[in-house]
């Protein structure tokens, strides 16, 4: 479980990210706090490469909002 | 919580044939108490066993617990009254025991010992032949320290002894009009806490609040919230996961879950896994 390799891998897929990994745990903040989409369209690529670098759970980080300006609203 | 379901229930002529042999089973043991935890299983048990005996030969017992949802406890109560299945409940202390409140992988084991030893004796006190629990046929399949605990204490598992599934008793609960049919499986609260990590009322409680609050933001179908710390890994159903993936409704979910008390929230890109820390911890492999 390298954490370089699994965020290598995401980036070649368009998923720029820091990986934090908590035993096999990996937990994804995306560089952009708006990708969400990215993450959803890519998810089972992330689930797949999650796997091959010896995740068995893949998890994206939600941080805090910053005065809710980073995310809309509905 | 209930949940409404997309899938035809219906049950199947060899189902229909389980519960009538289920009826059969009761009428020969002649009087029963039922482990009741109002999930699924143990509600259709205990309302096959009223109809096979009459309510006067069955006593449904409900083991309370911090490690019991309060949203669980609730049904129980709720479906007990409202279809006559009389209802006793028993306080157990499992994290007054400290094998319990360490969180070894069999700790099922010790949870179901306390369990066991507190309904046998409210049997023997009130005269009932056997002691019944909602263990099916699926469940053989599953990693359950708990299940030694109940041969232990020569507890029958007649839904499992007679080869019902888990469809067969939705379906046949929906056809007996137990609201319980549609719900989704809810394990006790200390199995979101991953092994060796104490199991505390503390740590039940944030957990619980934070599944109810999420619950309130609307989510349906199985849902976990797992503790990891300061950290919560929010499991959604696979069928609603990419919806609650939005930014805004991502929001709404970290709000929920950080007003429980965790610093941190992630959610789970693969959804809900029924024993996800036993894969995480290599208890089990996928």
């Amino acid at each position: 479980m390298i954490a370089s390799s699994f965020a290598a891998a995401l980036r070649a897929h368009g998923l720029h990210c820091r990986v934090e990994v908590r035993e096999r745990l990996a937990l994804l903040t995306p560089d952009d706090a708006n990708a969400t989409q990215v993450v959803v369209r890519l998810r089972e690529v992330i689930l797949d490469e999650g796997r091959r670098h010896g995740f068995t759970h893949v998890a994206l980080d939600v941080p805090a909002m910053r005065d809710g300006a980073d995310l809309p609203r509905d | 919580m209930l949940m409404a379901s997309d899938a035809t229930h219906t049950p199947s002529a060899a189902a229909a044939e389980r519960e009538r042999s289920l009826i059969e089973w009761f009428r020969d043991r002649g009087s029963v108490l039922v482990g009741f935890s109002g999930g699924v299983d143990s509600v259709y048990l205990a309302a096959v066993a009223v109809d096979a005996l009459g309510s006067d030969r069955v006593l449904a017992v409900l083991g309370r617990s911090p490690s019991v949802a309060d949203g669980q406890w609730e049904t129980a109560v709720r479906v007990a009254e409202e279809f006559g299945i009389p209802l006793h409940v028993a306080e157990t202390r499992e994290l007054e025991d400290p094998n319990y409140a360490a969180n070894p992988a069999n700790r099922c084991y010790f949870c179901k010992a306390v369990l066991w030893t507190t309904l046998a004796p409210i049997a023997r006190a009130r005269g009932l032949a056997a002691i019944v629990d909602g263990t099916n046929a699926d469940d053989a399949a599953d990693y359950r320290p708990g299940a030694r605990a109940a041969s232990e204490h020569d507890v029958e598992s007649p839904l499992a002894l007679l080869g019902f599934r888990k469809d067969d008793i939705r379906a046949l609960s929906r056809a007996r009009g137990l609201p319980t049919w549609s719900q989704p499986s809810s394990p006790c609260l200390s199995s979101r806490l991953p092994y060796g990590t104490a199991v505390t009322s503390e740590r039940l409680r944030q957990v619980d609040a934070a599944e109810q609050s999420l619950r309130a933001l609307g989510i349906e179908g199985d849902l976990r919230v797992r503790y990891h710390g300061d950290l919560a890994r929010v499991e959604l159903s696979r069928a609603v996961i990419e919806a609650w993936l939005e930014p805004s409704r991502l929001a709404r979910v970290r709000a929920a879950v950080a007003a429980a008390g965790f610093a941190r929230v992630c959610v789970d890109l693969r959804g809900f896994r029924s024993g996800s820390l036993n894969v995480l911890e290599g208890v089990v492999h996928e």
